[in-house]
């Protein structure tokens, strides 16, 4: 692959296998931090998880840029005189590509899976669409609803076929769907609770940040450390609406039974187990019995803070290295161009790489790299007394100057 | 999340239905000796499974010969378009559910995993009564 593309594709390509070990730093860096997490409130720790999460998600571009940036100034030099008007063209006589001819490939197939389970995501998105047009308007008793009206933004309360237990979905404007006839199956008091905790997940848009989450999964399906990532952020947001519950009045153990007792009518119906894990419902309730015994908010602000420095210097570094790798990766794996050309002055042999000049033989002598300029396209031969000996510009196709005069013999 | 698909037949049943398509109208017997030659299924199992797919209607019974004789009652091309179906269904049914938020997690607690959950919160309620 020759061309102005090369570099950024190659550069891609290179940001992406960083990316797996990268991957494995931060997650150890979560790991490392999750103890000092351990007794403070869940609205830290998965304000911790998401940021890791957005973080990890943003080392691949990041690197990418980064090594194109270095790449370009490893290998470009500084500004020269502007090129004359070319005429003749001397197209490539050899390319060699190194050893990395796979990395294109290996792209493709990145780019392929993130088609794919992009796909799997819009067919979901679809059959959600579907389910919540075949919803009616739940009626509920007046303590059932306590809070729904106050709720910003509002969401619609829908009944459903096909629904076993509550869900909030939505991109902009929420819906809560419950499954049918749920009033008949449970008490007024536990569905209040099961409801405020699925209004605590409209407060805090939990449904939005959930989707941009599973595109992210999607795009970056090859790291496992998103995948992990993002369950743990799942695990916590559900602690903390529990959380919120509580805060707002609800009993943490009747909250714990309501939840019991919905599971309890979810096993007795036929539906089809969905794939996705909000949360292991006796971690839940253990966590419910803790917040019974209270929980030691004080050094809470301390732990975040070194939590976040901890992540941000992990980033950083990751991004640091991953990005020399792939810049020093690039140089080596971008094919090699060579040209042969001659005018009336001599000959002379170019090699470039991504459209830079590697070397130059002009006149059977190699040109020391300090009197090659280019700058873009323009590449300068100066000769000894530092004045241009040849300009030529660099196109997609070859190189074309303007031709020298015959030498006096 | 549930998905309401209609009725298709088991593995069983379909491996059944195969015989009568290709065979046409048998026995029990005669499905048995064929099926289940070398297997542990006995000829009343394969007698059983006869007699539920003529109740789920997947087969027709045929009582005239003092050996019931039964026939596929269900078309080849239209079982096969509905397993294709449930096939697809099957491999996107996470798809919808993974957009949304759910009050309960993925995995169905089973009727002992309940009992054991209400006696934890039986044990914290006293516990809690006891310390207030």
């Amino acid at each position: 692959m020759t061309g102005p593309l090369a570099a950024p594709v190659y550069a891609l390509g290179w940001g992406l296998l960083q990316f797996l070990w990268q991957g494995l730093i931060l997650l150890l860096a979560v790991k490392l931090a999750g103890p000092w997490l351990r007794r403070v409130s869940p609205a830290v720790r998965y304000r911790a998880s998401l940021a890791a999460f957005f973080l990890l998600s943003f080392l691949p571009l990041c690197t990418t840029l980064v090594a194109l940036h270095e790449f370009q100034v490893l290998s470009s030099m500084h500004m020269t005189a502007p090129a004359p008007p070319p005429v003749p063209v001397a197209s490539p006589t050899g390319v060699q590509g190194t050893l990395t001819g796979w990395l294109p490939q290996l792209l493709l197939l990145a780019l392929a899976g993130a088609g794919l389970f992009l796909a799997w995501t819009a067919v979901g998105w679809i059959r959600l669409r579907r389910l919540i047009h075949s919803g009616r308007p739940a009626l509920l008793a007046p303590g059932a609803m306590a809070g729904l009206a106050d709720a910003h933004p509002r969401p619609a309360l829908l009944e459903a076929e096909g629904v076993d237990a509550p869900l909030v979905a939505g991109w902009r404007r929420p819906v809560i769907l419950l499954p049918r006839g749920i009033t008949g199956l449970m008490p007024e008091a536990e569905l209040r609770l099961v409801l405020s905790h699925e209004l605590a997940h409209v407060r805090r848009r939990d449904y939005s940040i959930n989707l941009l989450q599973r595109v992210i999964e999607a795009v970056l399906w090859f790291q496992p450390a998103v995948w992990l990532l993002s369950a743990t952020v799942r695990r916590e947001r559900e602690h903390c609406c529990d959380e919120e519950v509580v805060r707002s009045g609800g009993r943490p153990l009747a909250l714990a039974r309501a939840l019991v007792n919905l599971e309890g009518l979810r096993s007795r119906g036929t539906s089809l187990a969905c794939a996705v894990a909000a949360g292991d419902l006796s971690q839940r309730i253990r966590c419910l019995a803790a917040q019974t015994a209270g929980f030691d908010a004080a050094p809470g602000r301390l732990r975040a803070l070194m939590t976040a420095g901890l992540l941000v210097l992990t980033t950083a570094c990751a991004a640091r290295l991953g990005a020399r790798a792939a810049a020093i990766g690039l140089g080596t794996s971008l094919p090699v161009v060579t040209i042969h050309a001659e005018d009336p002055a001599g000959r002379f042999i170019l090699q470039l790489q991504a459209g830079q000049a590697r070397s130059v033989v002009l006149d059977d002598a190699i040109v020391p790299t300090e009197r090659l300029v280019q700058h873009g396209r323009t590449l300068t031969i100066l000769n000894e007394a530092g004045r241009a000996e040849l300009t030529l510009t660099v196109r997609s196709d070859g190189v074309s100057w303007k031709p020298r005069p015959p030498r006096p013999s | 999340m549930t998905a309401s698909s209609p009725a298709l037949p088991t593995d069983a049943e379909l491996q059944i239905l195969r015989f009568l398509w290709t065979r046409g109208p048998s026995t029990v017997r005669e499905v048995h000796e064929e099926l289940y030659r070398d297997t542990d299924v006995g000829y009343t199992t394969a007698l059983k499974l006869l007699q539920n797919m003529l109740g789920k209607g997947y087969v027709t019974r045929d009582e005239e010969l003092r050996q019931h004789r039964y026939a596929a009652a269900v078309r080849e091309d239209e079982t096969m378009r509905g397993l294709v179906r449930r096939l697809i269904d099957k491999s996107f049914e996470g798809s919808a559910a993974a957009l949304a938020m759910h009050a309960l997690g993925a995995k169905r607690a089973t009727a002992g995993e309940l009992a054991e959950l209400r006696r934890l919160i039986e044990e914290l309620e006293s516990g809690e009564s006891r310390t207030s």
